[in-house]
């Protein structure tokens, strides 16, 4: 969490650079850290520590939820003005930071599925579930254009390779644990749209861990 | 059957996480770069995915490996910190010099050496020739190195006693026939005669200059003096 914070600082200390940089892939790192962000504080009942405000003590959970909704807006605001300029600049080979992309569609598919259960909000469960599928899909397209000796060269950025597939395994285990909360209906409209789309995109999981470790 | 594809996903994240880490135990990159801010991120996301999927599986090893990692995480923030911290004050420091150096204060030193590392530029079509030159003539290590940014791979000479070479690529680099009266270059041998009838053999051109007879021009004009090593 702390990661976060030191994250955002470094963007808010750096406004000039975002309107700069905003047609750049590393503008969508303020959607991701604003999601991420959002669901820390929504994150109530979570195994681990950040339950700021007390959330899972009990009565504060609507606020920790309020803001996480918050922060859920301004991400998909950012996701919604910045993704377009990113995508119409892009350059290849992808670097690092172009994964970004990827980063910002998991960072708000897993602060939605997160509110969707404290909101007990299915459409949300559906938004988290589309987005995330999109963000598999970008990571798709950016690794199969990544200049992968950067791995050994990279400064630092190359690191957002991995950093995409875990934010992507994070919004995977937000909406698994949400679809088993939301028991109602939900799940079995979840379990028809998702069945078909799992195997797929499973084996296309496994073939890109393939190629990742084989360099 | 989601939290199947949760742990699916994670155990490819897991996968990525070797060659990442690999690379960085192989070629470590140990100053700071404000990309290292792009690091922190992922190796933090690791620990929140794992605590994430060790909770939606109920796998309490994928738990056990987030809490190992979470210290992991939070050193390699502060090691980024520590980075960021020195380059605001030693900026900050070198700046107040600059400063009072503008105001006239005398004697102060502010460049206290000339560094043993030369950056050249060179045409493509040199490439083959200078890797040759280094490589096959002289017996010197020559390393191609790709910079982010750079259109073409850098040649990276290291000499054993010290220094090295670096030779960027471009079409807007100068090239003479003649030996360049631009910096000439200063390597060292243990015996500078038996060097320099090495690159005359390799068909190197000689330069005459006063001073010592040893003296040469690289493949697109560079000069280099052959000095002895102590």
């Amino acid at each position: 969490m702390a990661v976060w914070v030191v994250l955002v600082a470094r963007w808010a200390s750096s406004p000039g650079r975002a309107v700069r940089e905003a047609s750049s892939p590393p503008a969508l790192g303020s959607v991701a850290a604003a999601a991420v962000l959002g669901a820390r504080f929504s994150d109530q009942g979570a195994a681990w520590p950040g339950n700021w405000f007390g959330a899972s003590a009990g009565g504060g959970a609507g606020a920790a939820a309020c803001v996480g909704a918050a922060f859920l807006a301004l991400a998909a605001l950012g996701l919604a003005v910045l993704l377009w300029p990113v995508v119409s600049n892009w350059t290849t080979p992808t670097a690092g930071t172009s994964f970004l992309v990827s980063v910002a569609l998991q960072g708000v598919a897993a602060l939605s599925a997160t509110l969707a259960a404290s909101y007990r909000a299915s459409w949300l469960l559906y938004a988290a579930i589309i987005l995330f599928l999109a963000g598999l899909a970008a990571y798709a397209v950016i690794v199969w254009r990544f200049d992968f000796r950067s791995v050994s060269t990279g400064a630092g950025d190359q690191w957002v390779v991995g950093g995409a597939l875990a934010i992507g395994t994070l919004a995977a285990a937000k909406i698994a644990a949400t679809t088993a909360a939301l028991d109602t209906a939900v799940v079995s409209v979840v379990s028809v749209v998702a069945m078909p789309l799992v195997a797929p995109v499973k084996s296309a999981a496994y073939g890109s861990a393939c190629s990742t470790t084989w360099r | 059957m989601l939290d199947d594809l949760a742990l699916a996903l994670w155990c490819v994240a897991m996968a990525s996480l070797i060659p990442l880490a690999i690379s960085e135990a192989i070629r470590p990159r140990l100053h700071y770069d404000l990309l290292r801010w792009a690091t922190v991120f992922p190796v933090g996301m690791y620990a929140a995915c794992s605590f994430a999927v060790g909770q939606v599986t109920g796998l309490g090893g994928i738990t056990d490996f987030a809490r190992i990692w979470t210290p992991i995480a939070l050193g390699v923030t502060l090691l980024a910190l520590v980075g960021l911290t020195r380059r605001i004050l030693l900026g900050r420091s070198h700046f107040v010099n600059g400063q009072k150096r503008g105001r006239g204060r005398q004697g102060r030193k502010i460049m206290t050496a000339l560094g043993s590392n030369a950056h050249l530029f060179a045409r493509p079509h040199r490439r083959q020739e200078l890797t040759w030159c280094f490589e096959t003539a002289l017996g010197c290590p020559v390393a191609t190195v790709e910079f982010p940014g750079m259109a073409e791979s850098m040649l990276v000479i290291r000499f054993p006693d010290g220094g090295s070479l670096s030779i960027e690529f471009t079409e807007e680099a100068p090239d003479d026939d003649q030996p360049r009266l631009g910096a000439w270059l200063e390597l060292r041998a243990e015996d500078p005669a038996a060097a320099m009838r090495a690159a005359m053999d390799a068909g190197f051109k000689e330069v005459k200059h006063p001073g010592h007879p040893y003296y040469f021009m690289a493949p697109g004009g560079q000069v280099f003096t052959i000095a002895p090593l102590h």
